[in-house]
């Protein structure tokens, strides 16, 4: 693809390769745009909100109480911008119900509300979402905003769903809520085995307004 | 459909499979049941012209009169149908699709025009009650105002994030009022421009419903009771005391004073139910059993409150609501 300098100047400009237009020779400014093209990320898939969002919940990244039945999960993940950047000072909004695939209506058990650092990181422990009638597969609901990006509101899938049999790219359709499989993550087992728990990244990408 | 019709469109699924057929409480008279091939997951009533609508998933659209039942108009629309309104005249049908088009046709199915509104389908229609708009949701973005007449876009509302789970507008159709999935009320006037919102609800609002005298909403939802708020300024009037279960639907009936309400028990999917309030004394009630899906309401010609289920033979039922 051939591009003109002005084309070129102004991919640059909103790629945030250049802040100002200084006389670059055009095939230094298509390296430049070439090179940051190659750390865009792509915004991740929407999914619905519903039903049972909660507004104020605490900031607390240990949902998991002492004693909480289920298999203890942690969650890791880092917020970016689509442009590859890190996010500080997004707010991460997170629910889901409890081991037997109940949400807590009255309280904020398993509901949590982070903030995250200069890093764009965030993390909770809490245990492995149960299933419930009305929903397929186990998840968990992910409402994300900060200034001047698109708020995503998504949810978070395991690739150990029983419902998948196994085998995640063919069988993630089973849940017609499921928008995308990139939605669907691996689970990994850390630690020993007096002290195992599920381990998920979920890295988060939010478009620009 | 919005998110949460979604969510009790699948939770019925396992209801209608899981209880017997049982008789409607006494206190509602059956009007007609109406079979058809297909099991139709929403219906609009048009006004107090004596007709109603109903949609199935796959596309297949009915025209019915009532009480008679008798179909007038019957074709199958392009896409999967998600929502589906009737204008009051019953001038114009609006039917939401899972491609995120809304197309206008009249009561026999003849096409008027149509609007691409999203990439995401159409979660609810509602006209105001003078035709003049058409209120459109996503269950990702905000409520659209469409000109139903000229297909020009008025305004798109607001929302913090996500959209719109119920609309309404005013019985004079100066106000538009959202209940919206970041938990806040929000009331527009008919261009758009943000009149009054309420943000003191924790849990989402399922339901927004107009009173006839068009100052008060009522709004129903996750936590499980009916809160009145003005339509002037937004504020919180008061609560009901709360019911067991979270509410999904919630119409205000033409007394002004009865909610019709649809109660699913988050918990356990299993418990079921219709509920008349009354705004009056506080009271509620019962007014139906598990194993039918409420999917409509409306009036017919003698200004009869009527409100429609659908059973597990795919039935339609239209019930009339005593006074």
């Amino acid at each position: 693809m051939r591009l003109a300098r002005r084309e070129l100047l102004s991919k640059c400009m909103a790629l945030g390769v250049l802040t100002s237009t200084a006389n670059l020779l055009p095939s230094a400014l298509a390296a430049a745009w070439q090179e940051k093209e190659k750390s865009r990320l792509a915004p991740t898939p929407a999914s619905e909100l519903g039903p049972f969002y909660k507004r104020l919940a605490p900031s607390n990244s240990a949902m998991r109480a002492p004693g909480d039945p289920g298999m203890p999960l942690v969650v890791t993940g880092q917020v970016f911008s689509s442009r590859g950047e890190l996010i500080p000072s997004a707010i991460v909004e997170i629910w889901q119900t409890n081991h037997e695939g109940l949400y807590d209506l009255d309280g904020y058990h398993y509901r949590t509300k982070l903030t995250t650092p200069a890093d764009g990181n965030y993390e909770f422990s809490s245990v492995m979402p149960g299933h419930y009638p009305a929903r397929v597969c186990q998840h968990i609901h992910y409402a994300v905003t900060a200034p001047g990006y698109r708020p995503l509101v998504t949810q978070l899938y395991f690739a150990t769903d029983p419902v998948f049999e196994g085998d995640p790219d063919k069988n993630f359709v089973r849940d017609p809520l499921i928008t995308s499989r990139e939605l669907v993550r691996p689970v990994t087992l850390v630690g020993d085995p007096k002290d195992i728990h599920a381990a998920v990244k979920f890295e988060l990408v939010l478009e620009a307004m | 459909m919005t998110g949460a019709a979604r969510w009790i469109t699948t939770a019925v699924a396992v209801l209608i499979s899981s209880f017997a057929h049982r008789a409607m409480a006494e206190d509602l008279r059956k009007l007609v049941t109406i079979s058809t091939p297909e099991k139709i997951s929403t219906v609009s009533v048009c006004g107090t012209t004596g007709l109603v609508a109903g949609a199935a998933h796959d596309g297949a659209i009915h025209v019915w009169k009532l009480p008679s039942g008798e179909q007038v108009a019957s074709w199958k629309s392009g896409a999967p149908v998600s929502a589906l309104a009737c204008s009051f005249d019953g001038k114009w049908l609006a039917i939401g699709d899972e491609d995120g088009a809304v197309k206008i046709t009249d009561p026999a199915g003849k096409f008027v025009r149509m609007f691409a509104i999203a990439h995401a389908a159409v979660d609810n229609v509602a006209f105001a009650p003078d035709g003049s708009l058409l209120a459109v949701g996503t269950h990702e973005n905000p409520v659209q105002l469409w000109n139903p007449g000229t297909g020009l876009r008025v305004a798109e509302l607001h929302t913090d994030f996500s959209g719109s789970t119920s609309v309404d507008f005013a019985p004079d159709s100066s106000l538009v009022a959202t209940a919206d999935a970041d938990t806040a009320i929000r009331i527009y006037d008919r261009n758009g421009k943000l009149k009054a919102s309420y943000t003191g609800l924790l849990l989402e609002p399922f339901a927004i419903s107009f009173r006839p005298n068009g100052k008060e909403v009522v709004v129903g939802g996750a936590d499980s009771t009916l809160s009145i708020l003005s339509a002037e300024d937004g504020q919180l009037i008061r609560r009901l005391p709360k019911s067991p279960d979270p509410i999904f639907n919630a119409v205000v009936l033409p007394d002004g004073d009865r909610v019709l309400s649809l109660q699913v028990d988050a918990a356990t999917v299993r418990n079921f139910s219709v509920t008349l309030w009354n705004l009056g004394t506080n009271e509620r009630r019962d007014v139906a059993v598990a194993g039918k899906h409420l999917i409509g309401y409306g009036e017919i010609s003698n200004h009869q409150p009527v409100m429609f289920t659908v059973d597990s033979d795919s039935s339609l039922t239209a019930w009339a609501i005593p006074d």
